[in-house]
This record gives C-alpha cells, structure tokens and sequence, in this order.
C-alpha cells in the first residue's frame, strides 16, 4: 500500500499541513502514512482535516494528474481513520450510577401535629396568638425550621422529639423543595457540630437515622450499587433519570454523621466499609462531576470514622470490594484518583485499591509483588500486537500502589523493578509511534522515571 | 521531539530558605527540575482529548508534589500560574472542579501570611508573635498599580487586579439580578468559584493579620492586608462594590430559598455526553450557589471587622491621610435596606453570624428610637456603639416610641427586626456560641428572663398600636413565613420564660426541661401577664 503512495510523500503541500494538526511530537508525513497504514486505533481529529487538502485542489492546480491522485487517496485516509476513530470512542471515564429515580416513600406526618413542640402552645392557647392553627401544625413548623428558630428550640431543650426527628430526615432525603432540604439538613449538620465541638452538649434524638435509612435513600434516588454491568438506563423518562438534587444533603450529612463518631457511632464498621464504595461509585458518575469537592470531604470523613484497629482491617476489605466492582477500563483509574491522599489513611487506601485492581486486572490470586512487577516488566511495549491499552492502565496502577503506599527506601528490589519498567516503557517507546495510548504512556513513564531519579 | 521536550536533566533542590526578617520561605519551593518536568506535561495545543488529558495529569502531578508528598513542596510561581490560567479559562467541569480543589488545597497548605507563633513562645514567653510574610510566594491577586494597568490592556491578565476583582462582582450580580438569563453555562459556575477562591485566600491572611494585630495592636499590620490594600484601590468604587455585593447576596438567598423541583431538561436530547453535562451542571449550579453566597457572607463579614479596627485605629490616631476615608459596610447596608424594605428581610435572614445581624438591628433601631436623654442623631455613631438589645426592647416598652417608631418603619419592619435580634441575642447568649470580642459585653449585659419579659412587653405594645392589626391580618393569609414571623416573638420566650421562672438559672435546668415543660409554661404566662398587662389570649 505504501508503495503507491510513495510519489505523493514529498508534496510539500501536504507536508505543511498534516503535522501541524498532530502534537508537535510527530515528525512528519512520512512517518504519519507510513505508520497509518500499519498500525490500527489511533484516533486523530477529523473534520477539520478534511477541510484543508481540499481547499489546496481548489487553489492550486499545476499538475492536476498528480493532485487528483492525492486526493482520492487522502479522502481514502480520512475515511479509514474516521472508522477507526469511531472503534476508539470511548477513551473518558464515566458511569451511570443512578437509573431511574424511584418514589418518595409516601411519609404520613399527622403526628407531627401533636408533637411536645407544637402542643404546648395548644396547651397554653398560645395558638391563637402566633396565628397557628391544628390543621397547619407542619406548616408552622416548616417556617421555625426554614428560620433557624427550630435548632434554638431543640438547644433549649436538648432533646429531638422522634417525629422531629424523621419529619426533617424526610425533608432533608426526599423534599424537593430547595430551601427546606437544605435547612433540615443544616438542622442536623448543627446538632452533630454542637454535640462535636462541645464536650458537655450531648442531644437527646428519641430517633437517629441509621445506614439502611441511608441506603433506601439513594435507592430511592436510583441508585444501582452493580457497577459491572453498566447498562445504560433507558432515557424514555427524561425527567426522572439521574441523581436527585437531594444526593448532595445526602453526601453532607453522611459527612456529618461521620464526624461525631466519638459522640454518637451511627455506622457499624462493615457499614462504613459500604459508604467509602458508594462514595467511590459516585465519584464514577459524571452528573456528579460538579460535586467533586464535597465528595472529596465525604470520603475523609468516612475513611477517618474508623478506629485504629478497625482501619486495618476495614482497609484491604474496602479495597478488595472496590477492586471487584469497578470495570476494567479507564474507570478503574479514576475510582485510584478520587481517593485524595491527603493524609495517611487516604494514602494508603489508594494505594491498596491500586494494588488490588492491578492483581485484579492480571488474575493473579496470590502473588509477591517482585511477581507482578516481573510479568509487566515482561510486556513487550514495541510489538504491535501490545494492548497499550491495558499497559497505560498498568502503569497507572503500579504508580499509584508504589508511590503512594509505603516508603520505597527500604524496598531496593521493588524500586530497581519499578524503574526498569519505566525505562521499557519510556524507552522502547519511540516517539512516533502513533498507536493509541503509545505516547501517553512514554510520557508518562519518562516523567515518572525523571522524577524518581530526583527523588 | 517529545524526547527533547520530556527529558530533563535533574537538578538539586533550589534553594530558598534565605531571607530577610519578613521574607522568609518555609522548606524549599519545588526543584528547578521537578518544575520543568511537571510543566512538560502540560501541553499548550488546544481542544483535543489530549490536551485535555494533559491538564488533569498536570494538576495531578503538582498535587502529588505538593500536597500529598511527605516533603511539600509549594509550587512554583510559574506552575501556579499554569493551574489559575487552567481554572480561568477552562471550559469543561471535570478541570474547572480539579483546579479549584488544588487550588484550595494549596492555599490551605502554603499559607503566604502567618504567625509565628510557634516559635516565638518557644524562645520566649513573653515575646509577641510576629507576622511572616512570604513576599515571593505567588498570589492571585496583583496589587500594584503597573500591573494593573498591564493586565487592563490585555485580556489574558494572569492575576487579578482591583478592578478585575470588582468587575468578577459586578458579572455575578448581573447574572444573578437578571432572570431572563439562565445561568446555567460554564462560564457563571466558573465565575462563582473564581469568587470563592479569591475570597478564600483574602480571607486566610487577614485572619492570620488579624490575630496577630489583636496581640499587637500595629496598625500597618491590618494596613497592608491584601484586602485593605484592595478595598482601598482607586480603581474601584468602593460604595458600588459594597452595593454589588449586597446584591448578589441577596440575589443569591432569593435563587436559593425558590429553587430547585428536581432537575430540569429544557430539551430531551438524545446526545449522551452533553446530557450528562447539562445534568452535571444542574446538580453543580445549586451547590456552588450556597457556596457563593456563604463566602459572600464572610467576605462581608471582613469587611465589617475590618472597619471596626479601622476605626479603633482612628481614634488612636495610628491612621494617616493615606488611609482614606471609607463609609462602613454595615452604614451601606442600612441605607440599601431602608429605601428598599422588601431588601430588609431577605438582608436579615442572609446573615445568619449573630454578632453582625444584632448589631445591624440594633444600630437600624437606633436610627429610629429617639432617645430621651441628649443623644441626637449627630452622635449616632457613638450611641450605637453602647447600644445593646436590652436597651432597645426597654425603649420598644414605652407606648410613646414605640407609636414614633412604627410610624417611622412599618410594625413589619419591627416585628422582623425583633425576631431576629433576638434570634442573634439568644445565639450569642448560649454558651454553645465562642464570642471572642466587643460585642459580649452586649449579649451578656441582661439576663435572657429580663430580655423574654421585654420582648413580651415590646410585642404587646405593638399589638395595641393600629398599624400592627391590619399588617398581621395580611400577612397571617399571604406572606408565606407568616407563621414564623410572628412566632418568632412571642413563642421561643415562652419556654426561656418557663425555665428561668421554674429554676432561676438557665444552665443549672436544661437538662430538666423536658419533664416539667407545660407546668412552669403555664406559671410563665402568668407572669408575664402581671409583667405586661395582659397578652390578651
């Protein structure tokens, strides 16, 4: 094939354009052809290419014979990459985590007008005078909670009447009004802050919302803990597909309720265990992209609700699950990143679930880890038959569980094998080569290489 | 190609530990070398998946530096730089989201201003702490009038001027204040978080200014305060800033107290990816709303503390000319609310701080109460400064101002200023609130039965005034926190009342209350019967 096209490869004309187009890693045209028609996935930009030759027939017609040939066979080109470009698609991360959103369990709050609260003003005919009336008991309530009023009543009393107590979870989970959800949620936020910051204050709630209230919520929201198989939700219902706003009271008060441990343990360990993987599987959820930062302080309050002791353990656990549920593509990659690493605990998490997708992804059962690096190390990178997809995502992984665990110091071997793979994959890797993911991979190694060697 | 470009030679840690009293660098700023070789992953092509890729790996690779490696390193000037170019000019979430939170992170983890208390105690005991200014480190903001004009010129301004930082104001009240625009593209979310992040990093330094000034008591240490230094710029007009301010505050807490029934599609569209994106921004816009207008308070709330040491400075005399006159924050605010009313209640329900909201009540009823004594409204100023909450509802007590003052304001206008003044008295009063300043002394000056009793008594005679019956019948049926408003008053007392009535000290009887709630409410009615002449239940 390349035989035939060998008059056409020093035009000028063409030599001008196509590589401006690329990073400015590619050499030239030669090389782009030559390793075009070789190679297979690469994915480039089309349309704007497509544009230009042609421009050049309509404005250049010295040696129509040759041009004519020119363009047949780059509209060939174009055409041949337009359908690799679209075996290549999908190259992003992304989930749908939430499927179609269920009812709002139908709460039935008439005992809410007979609550301690309300019933004293009856009993004291003080209803009348602030205009409340039997019939609009929640109402009122609602314009105490909306104003901040009910937290300085529940402070004066130190207690949360029970249907208080469900009356504004329900609020906070299911209401749909904005400002309401919020308040109940702030409602809640304050009493597990006040109870936090003050050794004394200590809240009597005759009703606290425990985790399986916390999971019918999302489940409510649509929320499908299978990640594997990801089938995409049929988007008839357009209104009702995807998270409900109320997913972000819900990450702040799964955040609250994490930070009073000391005060009130609302989770058991195994419990928590399941918050950091759904907290991960909402990492996973572009809809949620936006909700980064709150996410972000979700997972540490989660993962520093554990003791000592149960960390341990809870640890390799929440990693091994993540492990086996997150697919194996570039998914797998950002449920490593989301972890933040901010403090040891988040370190090494990241670094376990790294680990263990990584023996996931090889099959290995058990396996030292001189193993593991020694079947990577072992990947020829320079043959064409490589998946240098699967090999990115190894590297990626490696870095993380290496990097980010324990010291390297003490680990001559494990840090010698590290760099020999980051020397294979930087190295054997020439900067040509336009399989997808090739360059990816050699600039990351040789930054990873470079920076060790800082280090 | 690429093997020029990504091959750097290594090179030792720079050093940068020099420095003069005030210049000092905590550890060393990130290696020449680790800089080349992070930014060599950045890629200036543009608007491909690659560059893009670039980006993330960036911002993951200076994260990895900086804040996760047990040896932080700040990043370079050039590197931050990168990052805020990346945050301001981005377009799609995933990056704006990443550059914010790094950017956060930074700021929390290389503060540019700090104490040095640390090891100021350790030398010695008495020995005050000092400032520590990191001159060299990197801030968005450019304070110095050629840069300004530089950045004015061109439109790729790499740092934030005055006028810039007014103008990211302006935008936002724009935006919020006109409804026909649907702010639900990039480029506002962007906006707010550009706000927040810049109000986060003028905040960390005045506080750590602050702190050290109260021990200290220098005045050039508050003068040369980035937000000083900004509010004072010509370049702005600083009442037109304050007044953006109030109105994207406001605009903010009126989004925010009507919005959201689910998430909205304006179009079904079958495209995946920019359904996600829409959804993604949906569930984004709300979120960052709250945010904003949190941070909005705060930057408010600065500006407040920072007239109030203003002033003290003033009067002793540590100001010069160059420091400019400025009218205070909470003057501004009084003014918008009292040509605007319908601004006073959304005003008081926004500023949810305590001391800020009791003495903006309090200093608007000093505006209206006419004091018997000589006070005049020429020393209006001083008279507010020892008014307290106390003295206010004994002068709402008496039937005469209490008639000048309803005819002055609405009885609306008095009944929420109550409300909420007592709402504030009562946070400040518990012991669950750490007040730390001036304005203890003006919670803690009564007792909260003598300040229930009042309340009664300040309510009932607005009841017996004209005005108030025709204003309750109306907003009992229309205004939707009706119930509250006039349950705010009277309702909270009734318990508080009760337990100083049951037990005579609040602390020793909350534990208590909840048993004996109903009988001590009844005795409590009654006395304050006797106290105000009759509730008229």
């Amino acid at each position: 094939m390349s035989s035939r096209l060998d008059f056409e490869l020093d035009d000028p004309l063409v030599n001008t354009h196509v590589p401006a187009k690329r990073r400015k890693k590619v050499i030239g045209l030669d090389d782009l052809l030559a390793d075009h028609y070789k190679e297979e996935g690469k994915r480039i930009e089309v349309k704007s290419k497509r544009k230009k030759p042609q421009n050049n027939d309509s404005s250049d017609d010295e040696d129509n014979t040759k041009e004519a040939h020119l363009s047949t066979a780059l509209d060939r080109y174009h055409k041949q990459m337009q359908d690799m470009g679209s075996d290549d698609e999908v190259t992003n991360w992304g989930l749908r985590v939430f499927g179609t959103q269920k009812n709002p369990p139908d709460s039935d709050f008439s005992e809410l007008r007979s609550c301690e609260l309300l019933q004293s003003f009856y009993d004291n005919n003080l209803d009348s005078l602030v205009g409340l009336n039997r019939e609009e008991g929640d109402a009122f309530l609602e314009g105490l909670l909306v104003n901040g009023w009910l937290l300085k009543l529940v402070t004066t009393q130190n207690h949360v009447e029970a249907v208080v107590a469900k009356w504004t979870f329900n609020l906070m989970m299911f209401s749909s009004r904005g400002q309401l959800r919020t308040r109940a949620c702030s409602f809640w936020c304050d009493i597990f802050s006040l109870e936090n910051e003050d050794d004394t204050s200590y809240f009597k709630i005759d009703w606290v919302p425990n985790y399986s209230e916390l999971r019918r919520a999302l489940d409510i929201y649509g929320y499908t803990h299978d990640l594997s198989s990801n089938s995409t939700f049929s988007c008839a219902d357009s209104q009702h597909v995807g998270p409900s706003q109320n997913i972000r009271t819900w990450i702040k008060f799964v955040t609250a309720s994490c930070q009073v441990r000391s005060k009130r343990p609302m989770f058991s360990s195994a419990e928590a265990e399941e918050l950091i993987e759904v907290i991960v599987s909402l990492f996973l959820d572009r809809q949620l992209e936006g909700l980064s930062a709150s996410l972000y302080k979700c997972m540490l309050a989660t993962i520093s609700y554990f003791t000592d002791e149960e960390w341990n353990i809870s640890c390799e656990k929440v990693a091994k699950s993540i492990a086996n549920r997150v697919p194996r593509d570039l998914n797998c990659l950002r449920a490593v990143e989301c972890i933040s690493g901010v403090d040891p605990r988040s370190k090494s998490l990241r670094s376990k679930v790294a680990y263990q997708i990584l023996t996931a992804y090889l099959d290995f059962q058990i396996a030292s880890d001189e193993e593991i690096l020694n079947t990577l190390i072992s990947i020829k990178v320079d043959e064409r038959s490589c998946d240098l997809f699967k090999v990115y995502i190894y590297l990626i992984l490696t870095e993380n569980w290496l990097l980010w665990g324990s010291k390297l110091d003490d680990k001559p071997v494990i840090c010698e094998m590290w760099r020999v793979l980051l020397r294979n994959c930087s190295c054997l890797i020439p900067s040509t080569d336009l399989r997808s993911y090739a360059l990816k991979i050699r600039d990351r190694a040789s930054y990873l290489l470079h920076c060790s060697s800082i280090n | 190609m690429g093997q020029t470009r990504k091959m750097v030679q290594p090179s030792s840690h720079a050093d940068w530990s020099s420095g003069g009293k005030r210049k000092m660098r905590r550890g060393g700023a990130v290696g020449v070398g680790i800089e080349e070789n992070i930014l060599a992953i950045f890629d200036d092509s543009h608007d491909s998946q690659y560059s893009h890729d670039d980006r993330l790996a960036f911002l993951e690779a200076v994260r990895a530096t900086s804040i996760v490696a047990e040896d932080r390193t700040p990043p370079t000037t050039k590197m931050f730089e990168t990052i805020f170019q990346i945050f301001r000019t981005e377009k799609s979430l995933e990056l704006i989201m990443a550059s914010f939170q790094l950017l956060n992170e930074l700021e929390q983890s290389f503060p540019r201003v700090y104490s040095d208390a640390g090891a100021a105690s350790k030398a010695s005991s008495t020995s005050q702490p000092e400032l520590v200014v990191d001159e060299e480190a990197w801030s968005p903001f450019t304070l110095t009038a050629d840069s300004e004009r530089a950045t004015s010129k061109g439109s790729s301004a790499k740092t934030i001027g005055p006028s810039a930082f007014h103008r990211i104001i302006q935008d936002l009240a724009a935006e919020l204040n006109d409804t026909s625009v649907q702010p639900s593209d990039i480029r506002s979310l962007r906006n707010m978080l550009l706000f927040q992040y810049l109000v986060t990093v003028l905040e960390g330094e005045f506080l750590a200014r602050m702190s050290i000034y109260k021990e200290t008591m220098q005045w050039t240490i508050i003068r040369e305060s980035t937000l000083n230094i900004l509010l004072g710029s010509r370049r702005i007009n600083y009442k037109g800033l304050l007044k953006d301010c109030l109105s994207v505050i406001c605009g903010l807490h009126k989004i925010l107290a009507g919005c959201g029934d689910g998430l909205k599609f304006s179009e079904a569209s079958t495209e995946k990816s920019s359904k996600d994106s829409r959804t993604s921004l949906a569930i984004a816009l709300p979120e960052v709303e709250e945010g904003t207008c949190t941070v909005m308070q705060k930057l408010m709330i600065m500006i407040m503390e920072l007239d109030i040491l203003k002033k003290q400075a003033d009067i002793k005399c540590f100001t010069t000319r160059a420091d400019g006159v400025r009218t205070p924050l909470l003057e501004t605010i009084l003014d918008e609310v009292t040509y605007d009313a319908g601004n006073l209640s959304t005003v008081l329900q926004v500023f949810n701080h305590p001391k800020w909201k009791l003495e903006l009540v309090l200093q608007y009823f000093s505006k209206y109460i006419v004091k018997p004594t000589v006070r005049t409204r020429r020393r209006l100023s001083d008279s507010a400064e020892d008014a307290t909450f106390h003295g206010t509802l004994r002068s709402l007590g008496n039937m005469n101002s209490v008639r000048s003052v309803v005819k002055k304001i609405s009885a609306e206008a008095v009944q929420l200023l109550l409300a909420h003044g007592f709402q504030a008295h009562l946070a400040l009063s518990s012991k669950h609130y750490q007040y730390d300043d001036i304005s203890d002394s003006k919670a803690k000056d009564s007792s909260l039965r003598e300040i229930s009793e009042e309340m009664i008594s300040a309510f009932n005679n607005l009841r017996k005034t004209d005005g108030y019956i025709s204003i309750c019948s109306t907003f009992r049926i229309n205004i939707g926190i009706s119930f509250s408003i006039s349950g705010v008053i009277l309702f909270p007392c009734m318990p508080l009342i009760s337990i100083t009535q049951a037990h005579g000290d609040i602390t020793d009887c909350k534990r208590s209350t909840v048993c004996c709630i109903d009988n001590p409410l009844k005795k409590a009615i009654e006395v304050s019967r006797v106290h105000s002449h009759a509730i008229g239940l």
